[in-house]
């Protein structure tokens, strides 16, 4: 205690020097709105910097597969239109009862994924505020990715096609027969298509894509090509290897498809079936 | 010793009503705003305890703070004369020190022009006024922007200051004969 009057007693002109200077400082950058102005300014300045500057090197470090992406999805959406265009173009009755122009696609990005189990499940940043509902069909940029399971407000789950439970309809692009997509387990790049008549010549490098028929997802979405082709044991039908065209292991964003004639039709395929 | 007291009371209303009625509305373009008042810290006796120096040193710039800038405006902003009148006030005995003429300087005698040569006291006075106009043209402007044009303005107002302040001094001479 005595030692720090006598420090404050034998250093009283610097410390009153300081209270006055750091007062008098006060009051230029308190009161007043330019210094205030400046200050923000640098500040801004310094801020803005840095982050631009982050911004540009992360950027940078994730520039090739951003584009690959886009690209790869620009191919396909070019394709898509290409299609398209000569039936819509035909007269205006087509475009209207066109089926594709039933379905509208929400942009979403995969929150959670994983490949590795036997039934995996993939999350969602899109819910009941986006419009998802329960069994809306997903797509990725190289093809399918699964259906939407559960849906909170701004969340939902979806069954990928690498789950035991995913049953999805689909069809040799080439001859339009119909089979059954499931997937086995083991492998996250290979599905099975079941139900294929073993009439059908079938050959490695077929392409495989949606049938829609169920209303999930339109018809033609990429699924993947065919490497084997092999014989049940009863003869009748081919079992399809196929390997997946969506790589499961680097999905981010995905669409979600809704499909505004599914309730339509559900109801009446209901009375049908009663 | 009141009689003395009075002196400098007198002295330091004198110098801001000179400096805010007077200085503060002549303006020789935007560069040149001379500020006399700070001749009162420079001339204060030698004997002056240090919390005396900061003390008058703050009000006096809080003096001049508080008046509107003159017709100009140029932007000086509450506490800056504050700010750079304390600073000097509290480098004045350094200052002091190292300029000290012979061995020592003589007692009751105060830091001027009479008792220690015009030479010495221009010197003297340079150094003051200098760091004071660098300090308080840079918390005016606040920005490195216009830096040239910043130390122009110090500058020339510096040589007005200077000017003025002999001036003064000479006045004060003639009238005291």
């Amino acid at each position: 205690m005595q030692n720090l009057i006598r420090f404050i007693i034998r250093f009283s002109f610097q410390i009153i020097f300081v209270i006055l200077e750091v007062f008098a400082l006060v009051l230029v950058f308190q009161n007043n709105p330019l210094p205030n102005a400046r200050l923000y300014q640098l500040s801004q300045g310094i801020n803005s910097f840095f982050y631009t500057q982050s911004n540009h090197l992360s950027s940078f470090f994730s520039l090739s597969d951003e584009n690959y992406a886009l690209v790869t999805e620009n191919a396909r959406l070019r394709n898509e239109l290409a299609k398209r265009i000569p039936l819509t173009g035909r007269d205006s009755f087509s475009t209207l009862n066109n089926p594709a122009y039933n379905f509208d696609f929400i942009p979403a990005r995969v929150i959670n994924n994983s490949v590795n189990k036997q039934n995996n499940y993939i999350t969602l940043d899109v819910g009941t505020a986006q419009g998802v509902r329960p069994d809306m069909g997903v797509v990725g940029p190289e093809g399918i990715v699964g259906m939407v399971r559960n849906v909170s407000v701004n969340f939902s789950t979806v069954i990928p096609v690498l789950n035991s439970k995913f049953r999805g309809s689909v069809k040799l692009s080439s001859q339009g027969y119909f089979g059954t997509l499931t997937w086995p387990g083991h492998n996250y790049r290979e599905a099975v298509v079941s139900e294929i008549p073993s009439h059908v010549m079938v050959y490695p490098g077929d392409t495989i894509v949606t049938s829609g028929l169920s209303a999930i997802f339109p018809e033609g979405e990429m699924v993947g090509y065919v490497v084997q082709v092999d014989k049940t044991p009863a003869g009748s039908f081919f079992e399809l290897k196929v390997r997946l065209s969506q790589d499961y292991k680097r999905l981010s964003r995905v669409y979600v498809i809704r499909n505004f004639s599914k309730a339509e039709m559900m109801r009446l395929e209901e009375q049908t079936y009663d | 010793m009141i009689d003395q007291l009075n002196r400098y009371v007198f002295r330091f209303i004198l110098v801001i009503l000179f400096q805010v009625m007077v200085l503060n509305n002549v303006q020789f373009s935007g560069y040149i705003n001379p500020y006399i008042y700070i001749w009162y810290i420079l001339v204060l006796p030698f004997e002056t305890p240090g919390w005396v120096l900061l003390l008058s040193s703050f009000l006096l710039g809080l003096g001049v703070d508080v008046f509107p800038q003159g017709l100009a405006g140029n932007g000086s902003s509450l506490g800056t004369h504050a700010a750079s009148s304390v600073l000097i006030a509290f480098l004045r005995p350094t200052i002091l020190r190292r300029l000290n003429p012979r061995d020592e300087y003589e007692p009751g005698t105060y830091p001027d022009s009479k008792n220690y040569g015009i030479i010495w006291f221009v010197t003297y006075a340079l150094i003051m006024i200098g760091i004071h106009h660098f300090v308080l043209f840079f918390l005016e402007d606040l920005s490195l922007r216009d830096i040239l044009r910043t130390f122009l303005r110090i500058l020339l107002s510096g040589v007005f200051s200077l000017v003025l302040i002999l001036l003064w001094e000479g006045i004060r001479f003639r009238v005291s004969r």
